[in-house]
């Protein structure tokens, strides 16, 4: 059976970098869906899209392609599920190799993905950096993130001697 | 290289990954970790200990208020916290080993119903201390430095003072003993009462799992509730007890409920008891309550229909979520379903329960059917798809269904059931479906694919299934015939759950998560739920849009079982 014919849609990224794509890999973001949902009449002026550089753009086209048809989480999902989502860091084979990239680049993907709310590929992005964190020393993750200790040194000594750490409340 | 700043929401959505052990490094990193480890720390306090040392120790966690100010929510067991502010210091025996305070059981010697639900936290917690036979030490303060029981007690209530950003507080009885540790209410019941002056205003949700006749005087106390959205409450009604049920429903539960009115947004009644006079009196004593949107309670006889359909048909705009689930501890009848093809109530002209009825609003809805089938009366199911066409998800729970039953219970929901009444049938149809069933057959995949066109999540858990099932899949997807069996579905998560003899497992759990009997024949053993990859994988070669097994988003194989055991 023939798929029919889906719109294409212009969008232009931060760079002046555009790309046409079908309206249902775009769809995958919920703010763009949202976008072509209040546009009645079709334009040809491409959407802007100022957060958003092309090479991290065509990443995240990327992602949309290969997840395309699937369903969207719905607004009426029932918290439950998605508290048992957020209980493991697995990730699927094709999704872990997308996202071997250099940190500059999975920390684009998500910022991107946040901006354009696409929940899945964020969910993909911060169960990596979570799998980063996981076994490190604080030291090594202020390195490995480039984040500053904004604690005083009084403060830092008292949350070292505070080791209440494995009992169960 | 330069890395980008995440904003704190991303930040807290990455650290929402990290298991809690993490944070004791995590919260050194800077502030922003270090508030968050705190809020996740800090969010459950709970006061299920009968060890005033331990009791201290707790407390003395929330001298600081900024501690206080992170908790949102608080487990009490009222009659163990009375134990552990005034028994002397030294005192009880830890839980489960014997009658912390000497009284008899209110059950006298009937065993009483199952306690609250072990959540899936603490049963994976004991799973994995089962496991690895490791368990953490206990800290506690010395018998020397425990104040004195007027002194514990004053503590209670400042530190409790303290908890301002408090939504949700939960009573529960203890567990692990069952019988013989809740008190009567002249005992403990003063501290409850003391605690609703403070809290009250604060608690948008509630859960009472408390025995009666201690309940009652919690729900006479029970005062400042101006905010409450959501409410659980446990109403073990044994019959045996000798106390007017009647009485007590009418002067207590439906005065405490219906002062509720204003805010409830979600209503909850759990019941274990035969006694569905009862029940009905309860649903026939409640007034409207414009916000609710989800329901759930223990429907079983056809004499708690009427009250049931006249609640549902005053609240139909708005209600989205309905659950109707037997909740009878320690019984299954394995019998069929006897049910004529076209039950009696859905002939013209017969007045129904839910004849006003329209659930237009309603998304999922939740079956329990063990009770009903019991009872051997008119399976009321039909009656329930007929009042919600536009459902997207629906649970079918607590009993195993053979493929007539499949067909039986799950096809009125189907958009495309001809046997339906004309106009009954149509609505969206199912995007999730969730039952379990005893042989998974070809025959009822190509049932379900026809039936549920537009399913999106297929959820089952299956005793076994039939011996050529793995065989058959695997000849359609190597035939490469065009259209396939299952083009035109869309099913895109697939999880099938095999039970499993295990004897090293614990006590049984069904499938819906509680605690009790799965079926005929099972009782006494062990047992616990595993993936069924072969099936899995069988069914994916021929489903093309499948992407998912387990809402995990891969279908990559895990050693991990679901985890689903209890102690």
């Amino acid at each position: 059976m023939a798929a029919p014919a889906t719109q294409q849609i212009k969008i232009r990224c931060n760079d002046e970098k555009e790309f046409t794509v079908d309206r249902d890999v775009l769809e995958r973001s919920v703010l763009i869906k949202n976008m072509l949902e209040d546009v009645t009449e079709q334009q040809d002026a491409p959407i802007p899209l100022p957060n958003v550089s092309g090479p991290v753009m065509a990443k995240v086209l990327e992602y949309c392609t290969h997840h395309r048809g699937e369903p969207l989480p719905s607004a009426d999902t029932e918290q439950s599920q998605d508290e048992t989502r957020k209980r493991t860091t697995d990730i699927s084979e094709w999704d872990q190799k997308f996202i071997t990239v250099d940190q500059e680049m999975l920390f684009e993907i998500i910022l991107a993905a946040n901006y354009l709310d696409i929940k899945s590929l964020l969910d993909v992005g911060c169960k990596t950096v979570a799998n980063m964190i996981k076994g490190k020393t604080p030291e090594e993750i202020r390195k490995l993130f480039n984040i500053v200790n904004d604690f005083t040194p009084e403060e830092e000594a008292q949350i070292k001697k505070e080791n209440e750490w494995a009992e169960d409340r | 290289m330069m890395i980008p700043e995440l904003p704190p929401e991303v930040w807290q959505r990455i650290l929402d990954y990290l298991p809690t052990d993490e944070f004791v490094r995590i919260r050194q990193v800077n502030r922003l970790f270090h508030d968050f480890a705190m809020d996740r720390r800090f969010h459950t306090v709970k006061f299920t200990t009968n060890d005033p040392g331990r009791y201290m120790y707790k407390l003395n966690q929330f001298k600081n208020p900024y501690s206080s100010a992170k908790v949102r929510r608080l487990k009490i067991m009222p009659s163990v916290l009375f134990t552990a502010i005034n028994c002397k210091p030294g005192g009880p025996a830890p839980l489960g080993t014997s009658n912390t305070n000497g009284r008899p059981s209110v059950m006298g010697t009937q065993t009483p119903p199952s306690p609250a639900p072990i959540s899936r936290t603490t049963r994976f917690k004991t799973f994995v201390q089962v496991i690895t036979k490791k368990r953490p030490p206990v800290p506690t303060v010395s018998p020397s430095k425990i104040p004195s029981e007027a002194e514990r007690e004053r503590l209670y209530f400042s530190t409790v003072r303290g908890y301002v950003g408090l939504v949700e507080c939960q009573f529960t009885f203890p567990s692990s003993t069952g019988s013989g540790v809740q008190g009567s209410d002249d005992s403990w019941a003063h501290l409850v009462t003391r605690l609703w002056p403070i809290l009250g205003y604060r608690l948008r949700i509630l859960h009472l799992d408390i025995l009666f006749p201690d309940l009652w005087g919690i729900l006479r106390s029970a005062a400042g509730l101006k905010n409450l959205r959501e409410l659980r409450l446990g109403l073990y009604l044994s019959p045996t007890s000798g106390i007017d049920l009647k009485a007590e429903i009418q002067t207590t539960v439906i005065p405490f409920l219906n002062r509720l009115t204003a805010t409830l947004e979600r209503l909850s009644i759990v019941s274990e008891s035969y006694t569905d006079s009862n029940f009905a009196a309860v649903v026939s004593g409640l007034h409207h309550f414009p916000l609710l949107t989800h329901l759930s309670v223990p429907l079983a006889a056809e004499q708690t229909l009427g009250a049931l359909g006249y609640f549902l048909q005053i609240h139909q705009s708005h209600l989205r979520g309905l659950s109707i689930t037997a909740e009878v501890y320690g019984y299954y009848p394995h019998q069929n379903l006897q049910l004529s093809p076209r039950p009696k109530s859905l002939l013209p002209g017969t007045k129904l329960p839910f004849d006003d009825v329209e659930l237009a609003s309603l998304r999922h809805l939740e079956v329990g059917l063990s009770y009903w089938a019991s009872i051997g009366s008119r399976l009321p199911i039909r009656l329930l798809a007929g009042i919600s066409r536009n459902l997207t998800s629906l649970t079918v729970t607590k009993r195993f269904l053979n493929l007539d039953e499949v067909m039986t219970v799950l096809m009125p929901f189907s958009i495309c059931d001809e046997s339906m009444p004309t106009g009954q049938a149509g609505g969206p149809g199912l995007r999730n479906l969730v039952f379990c069933t005893m042989v998974l057959s070809v025959h009822m995949l190509d049932l379900l694919a026809r039936s549920f066109q537009g399913l999106e999540k297929l959820h089952m858990t299956i005793e076994g299934e039939e011996p050529e099932f793995v065989t058959t899949m695997q000849q359609r997807s190597a035939s490469y015939s065009k259209p396939g069996y299952y083009d035109s579905w869309k099913v895109y998560d697939l999880t099938i759950l095999r039970l499993v003899d295990d004897p090293a497992a614990s006590s049984p759990v069904s499938p819906s998560g509680d605690t009790g009997p799965i079926r005929a024949g099972r009782e006494g053993k062990r047992w616990k739920l595993a993936y069924a990859w072969a099936q899995m994988y069988a069914v994916a070669r021929c489903v093309p849009t499948l992407r998912s097994f387990g809402e995990q988003h891969h279908m990559r194989m895990t050693e991990d079982d679901p985890g689903i055991y209890v102690a």
